[in-house]
């Protein structure tokens, strides 16, 4: 047996799940998406946190390197500035050298009166120049040198000076810095030295050529250059044949002399890479870290998130599936009252045992149902019992009256005239109570429907005249006239026994109703397809009141009828059955000057054909 | 005894009219409440054995109105009606006895005896005057031990002067007790039934019972009346 309530709660509750299952779901995976691209947001941030500070450290060195260059070429042109009072001594005595001391110079002067020599000294002599205490410009630490090396070429390639720090190392001038197409400019890259020490390197193409007007200027700036810090901007490291700083870049040469540029040499400054690569190596673990520490706090995250959600998944789970039984039990409570109620439903009073006003919206076509099946019940079950009581008394009566006669009868010794008188009486009461059980028995075959419509072709009129021959000597015994009023012959198929049991009761009853020298018509005649039956009597009528009961079994206008013969009520409930059986209608009028009952019934057109069909069964009961 | 039969079914109607009669009762009949309630109020009964469903009155009706009207006759009612509401509401409104159809015959004559009894406060059925032994349930009457056979109507007037013993009945008052309606009221017939009745108690012992006081009626001989 399937329970509303049971298949509510497992319902509401597989719902519910589902609902919260799906919402847990989509609420932890959104939050899981949205705390991974944070994370991802986070890890982005660090990278490029990293390679910023990687950047700024390569660039810094690649600045501090390019710095030492270029101040180490400012230096070179103050020295060439210096040397230039030597070389115009020198030059009137031709070339000078100066072995040994690790520093050789020989200029040449383009200003000099004697061009062609001037010219052809410079093709053949590269510029030299000498920087003044070169290891001043390798910074010291713990009163040693740093790893930083540096050294000068002349133009021509040839190695002119480096560091003392190179030691035995020696730089090499990289071939495309050589082309004679090279833009003047720095070059950054990496060599590694032979001591297995990698060095960032520069390489910078130096001007000593910047005479004439600015020539004050560069003698003072040229002596003050080393401690004057250098007004050159940052390049980018790595951009090859640098010098050619992006446009829009402020950075132009500043203290270089604009005017002539055929005096060059080379400077190459190089610094140990693994300071810088350890910071960045450093910052690179730095980022590693924080990555993993990210990566793992998201992961807690999540899982705390997990757990949180499913303990609050779980409690309002609970709460719900809580709340719901007892909404549901709630809810179905009206339903059970109901239920109660129906149960204690007694065959006494066929009350329902409680106010269904009460019951909520819903119950109310149910419970206004139930109670109006319940008063029809009532009712039904009433007139059943009135029936009962009638049946038994109208049976009882009679029998009463035949036992009576008999006992009495047999008290004592009778003449066979009172005997007879005495049987005559029981038979009189037999008679009765046949009739009684007669009219009883059509009608419980009428309510099984067991009586059935045959129906034949009828001569309305032939069997009206054998019905008033039949009722014409009681009419006669009371006085009364009976009159027809009969057309030619209505042949119609219908039920011919029931027809005259219809007639037969109609005129008994004109009969036993009417006054003393009264008058009972007849007529049928034929309307609109329709035969119609008058059976009227000149009797006292029936009250308006009870007009509408006549045709319920048992009911009597008026009990004195008893006083002729038994009818119980019974005949005019046959009649209308018979006539609703035949689908014909019956109707009546009364006043205080007679009564008229009208059948009417379908007329229909009389088949040759043996009739053996059967009609359906109609539901008198629906009445 | 004189009964009212209110019966609207004449089969049984008469045949009970009939069975009373031969019992030696006085039976007067009524075959609608109309009807019955003029006889109930016209004459004195000892008993009316009513039915409910009467035409014009219903028997119930009948009823209600009697005891408010403060006739006080015994009332049998005599019904189909065999529902316990019937019966309850049937002795509720005054009836004395409810009997329902069918009946048997003895049952309602003993039912009479009884309410006749009752109502001359007599709860033993067998009546004791002197050496007269009147057994009212067989309808038997002994004179010193000896059986006497009394007709009905003369066994009816010996037990209404039984009833009445040791006071004067009169003659009017033994009429209206053991004659209907349709009998014909003629002086000595009371006088005659008395004198059979002389014959058969009182010949043959020495102390007579029926007693006549002139000019006012009969009586039985009480316990006090020697004379």
């Amino acid at each position: 047996m399937r329970s509303i309530r049971r298949s509510l709660i497992v319902s509401f509750l597989f719902l519910t799940t589902a609902a919260l299952a799906a919402v847990a779901w989509v609420s932890y995976h959104t939050t899981s998406v949205s705390l991974r691209e944070r994370e991802h947001d986070s890890r982005k941030l660090i990278e490029t946190q990293c390679d910023a500070n990687c950047k700024a450290e390569r660039d810094d060195l690649d600045r501090r390197i390019l710095q030492q260059a270029q101040r180490l070429a400012n230096l070179s042109e103050s020295n060439y500035i210096h040397a230039e009072g030597q070389l115009a001594f020198a030059g009137m005595f031709g070339h000078q050298f100066m072995p040994g001391g690790g520093f050789n110079s020989l200029l040449y002067w383009h200003q000099v009166n004697n061009k062609d020599l001037a010219s052809r000294l410079f093709n053949m002599q590269p510029l030299s120049t000498h920087i003044a205490s070169p290891e001043r410009m390798v910074p010291e630490e713990d009163g040693k040198f740093a790893q930083e090396y540096f050294q000068t070429y002349r133009s021509n390639g040839w190695p002119m000076q480096r560091s003392e720090s190179m030691g035995e190392e020696r730089f090499s001038l990289q071939p495309k810095v050589r082309k004679r197409s090279a833009p003047a400019g720095e070059v950054f890259d990496e060599v590694e030295m032979k001591n297995g020490v990698r060095v960032r390197r520069v390489t910078l193409k130096a001007y000593v050529a910047s005479f004439g007007v600015r020539f004050s200027p560069w003698l003072y700036k040229g002596v003050a250059a080393p401690f004057f810090p250098a007004k050159q901007p940052i390049r980018p490291p790595f951009v090859k044949g640098g010098g050619k700083g992006p446009r829009g870049m402020p950075g132009r040469p500043i203290p270089r002399p604009p005017v002539i540029r055929t005096h060059f040499f080379y400077i190459q400054y190089a610094s140990d890479l693994a300071p810088t690569e350890a910071k960045i190596l450093s910052f690179q673990q730095g980022r590693d870290h924080q990555i993993a520490e990210l990566s793992t706090a998201t992961d807690r995250d999540l899982a705390k998130l997990q757990t949180r959600m499913f303990w609050i998944g779980l409690s309002s789970l609970a709460a719900l599936w809580l709340g719901g039984y007892v909404v549901i039990r709630m809810g179905l409570a009206p339903l059970s009252k109901m239920s109660d109620a129906v149960s204690r439903v007694s065959p006494r009073d066929f009350q329902l045992p409680m106010d269904h006003r009460q019951l909520p919206q819903e119950l109310q076509p149910i419970a206004e149902r139930l109670v109006k099946t319940l008063e029809h019940l009532q009712k039904a079950f009433e007139r059943e019992k009135q029936a009962a009581a009638d049946i038994s008394h109208e049976l009882r009566t009679p029998l009463a009256a035949l036992m009576t006669t008999l006992e009495v009868g047999l008290r004592k010794f009778r003449s066979p005239e009172e005997y007879r008188e005495i049987l005559e009486e029981c038979r009189g009461s037999g008679q009765n109570m046949y009739h009684l059980v007669e009219r009883l028995l059509t009608l419980a075959r009428l309510d099984a429907g067991a009586d059935q419509y045959r129906p034949a072709d009828v001569d309305v009129i032939d069997l009206a005249i054998q019905c008033a021959d039949l009722i014409r000597p009681l009419a006669r015994a009371k006085d009364l006239d009976l009159t027809l009023h009969l057309p030619d012959p209505i042949t119609t198929r219908t039920d011919p026994n029931k027809l005259r049991e219809v007639l037969t009761n109609l005129l008994h009853n004109a009969v036993e109703y009417n006054q003393p020298n009264g008058t009972i018509y007849l007529s049928i005649e034929q309307v609109k397809g329709r035969v119609r039956i008058e059976v009227r009597d000149t009797g006292i009528g029936i009250k308006p009141e009870v007009l509408p009961r006549i045709f319920e079994r048992f009911f009597r206008a008026d009990a004195s009828r008893y006083a002729e013969t038994p009818h119980a009520g019974l005949g005019l409930a046959i009649v209308k059955s018979y006539v609703d059986l035949m689908d014909g209608t019956i109707q009546v009028q009364s006043s205080d000057l007679g009564t008229s009952f009208l059948v009417e019934l379908p007329l229909l057109a009389p088949t040759p054909a043996l009739t053996t069909a059967v009609r359906p069964k109609l539901e008198y009961a629906q009445r | 005894m004189r009964v009212l039969l209110v019966e609207d079914h004449k089969p049984l109607l008469k045949a009970l009219k009939r069975g009373l009669e031969e019992e030696g009762l006085a039976v007067d009949t009524a075959e609608d409440g109309e009807d019955a309630d003029f006889k109930a109020r016209g004459a004195s009964y000892d008993v009316i054995v009513l039915d409910l469903m009467l035409p014009r009155v219903d028997g119930l009706t009948l009823l209600k109105q009697w005891r408010k009207d403060e006739i006080k006759t015994h009332v049998l009612i005599l019904t189909a009606k065999d529902t316990t509401e019937d019966k309850v509401r049937g002795l509720d409104l005054g009836a004395d006895d409810y009997l329902t159809k069918p009946f048997q015959l003895e049952e309602l004559l003993a039912r009479l005896r009884a309410l006749v009894r009752r109502s001359h406060q007599v709860k033993n059925p067998t009546l004791r005057v002197h050496d007269l032994e009147i057994d009212t349930s067989a309808r038997a009457v002994k004179r010193a031990g000896k059986l006497i056979h009394l007709t009905p109507r003369e066994y009816a007037l010996l037990q209404f002067l039984a009833f009445h013993r040791g006071k004067v009945v009169t003659r009017t008052m033994i009429w209206e007790h053991l004659y209907d309606e349709y009998d014909e009221n003629t002086s000595n017939v009371v006088d005659v039934y008395i004198r059979y009745l002389r014959t058969k108690i009182d010949k043959g012992f020495d102390k007579p019972l029926i007693l006549t006081r002139w000019g006012e009626g009969y009586m039985l001989r009480g316990e006090e009346d020697e004379t």
